[in-house]
């Protein structure tokens, strides 16, 4: 897909935000096991991926970001397995509901992006559907008043692989260039007293 | 007869943080958004600290905090938000409704254990 239309300047750093969400997230909620991220070879974005996608929409006055993880079932029920998890977690709406709380964890990392760099923005509850509807997706790239751009990408580990897949609607112009994805480990998990 | 409610729409953070929980001793609830969490802790006198997810259908979190304190009339029980957002007008928000504290997930029982307990009064 071509997205050279839009201005790198503005795309980059969100493109590389949700990359290293993902590359992140899904390392630390596959119990720190490595994960590594690549472009998908011989597929094409707005292709039907896997069988399952679970998303979330991110929202703000200035954006719009739809995240999507892109699974089968049986990677991640072998997985889960492995890690001794009880038959009662195995279930296919176990597994569909551990990976709507990864995508929920990699939006929600993305939006902590968002506070530290001023420019906050909501989140809905994951959802998950059959993978057949990504046929319906629109990836189509736009420029003028709102700008939109696609991506898709790959992670590997010893869940096997998922695919992740995004758009990104610009409804205003900002400066996106300081917008980085920490590894803020060290705070996750403590207790922040109020 | 729960010491603790843990809200969470989604069934992997519900098992994971009250199988914890349980192994360390507590009794423990589950609810699976803020409606369920309200009706659980109207009906359970002794729950003393609820550990809640912000991000849920229904009723989110920050909305059930602020009914346990206005509608429930219950100023006791502590609540500590477990979730993936960490935004300043969210904890603010929190921080009105007499949230206790504030967890990002990951779930890391270790690191807050010996507080729930004392929130719990257990």
């Amino acid at each position: 897909m071509d997205t050279d239309t839009l201005s790198p300047a503005s795309t980059s750093p969100l493109r590389s935000l949700l990359r290293d969400a993902s590359l992140i997230q899904a390392s630390q909620y596959f119990d720190g096991n490595a994960v590594t991220l690549s472009e998908p070879q011989d597929l094409r974005l707005g292709q039907v991926l896997k069988r399952y996608m679970a998303m979330v929409i991110l929202n703000s006055a200035d954006l719009r970001i739809v995240i999507k993880v892109h699974f089968d079932l049986e990677p991640i029920r072998a997985y889960r397995q492995s890690r001794h998890s009880p038959e009662s977690d195995l279930a296919d709406k176990k597994l569909i509901d551990f990976m709507k709380e990864l995508s929920n964890q990699i939006g929600g990392r993305v939006c902590r992006a968002f506070d530290t760099h001023g420019t906050p923005a909501g989140m809905s509850v994951p959802l998950c559907t059959r993978g057949i509807y990504e046929i319906y997706a629109d990836y189509a790239p736009k420029t003028g008043a709102v700008e939109k751009f696609g991506d898709f990408w790959r992670l590997d580990g010893a869940f096997g692989s998922i695919y992740c897949s995004c758009y990104v609607e610009l409804l205003a112009k900002r400066d996106y260039s300081g917008l980085t994805c920490s590894n803020d480990d060290a705070q996750e998990g403590e207790l922040d007293f109020l | 007869m729960a010491q603790i409610l843990v809200v969470d729409d989604s069934s992997t953070v519900r098992v994971e943080v009250s199988d914890f929980l349980k192994k360390n001793g507590l009794v423990v609830e589950t609810a699976v958004d803020g409606r369920d969490g309200l009706t659980k802790l109207k009906g359970d006198p002794n729950i003393k600290l609820v550990v809640s997810d912000v991000n849920m259908p229904n009723m989110d979190g920050l909305t059930m905090a602020e009914k346990i304190r206005g509608e429930l009339h219950n100023a006791a029980v502590n609540i500590v938000m477990l979730t993936t957002e960490n935004s300043p007008l969210m904890k603010e928000r929190g921080k009105a409704a007499g949230i206790k504290g504030w967890i990002v997930k990951p779930f890391k029982g270790d690191a807050v254990l010996a507080t729930f307990k004392k929130l719990a009064g257990a």
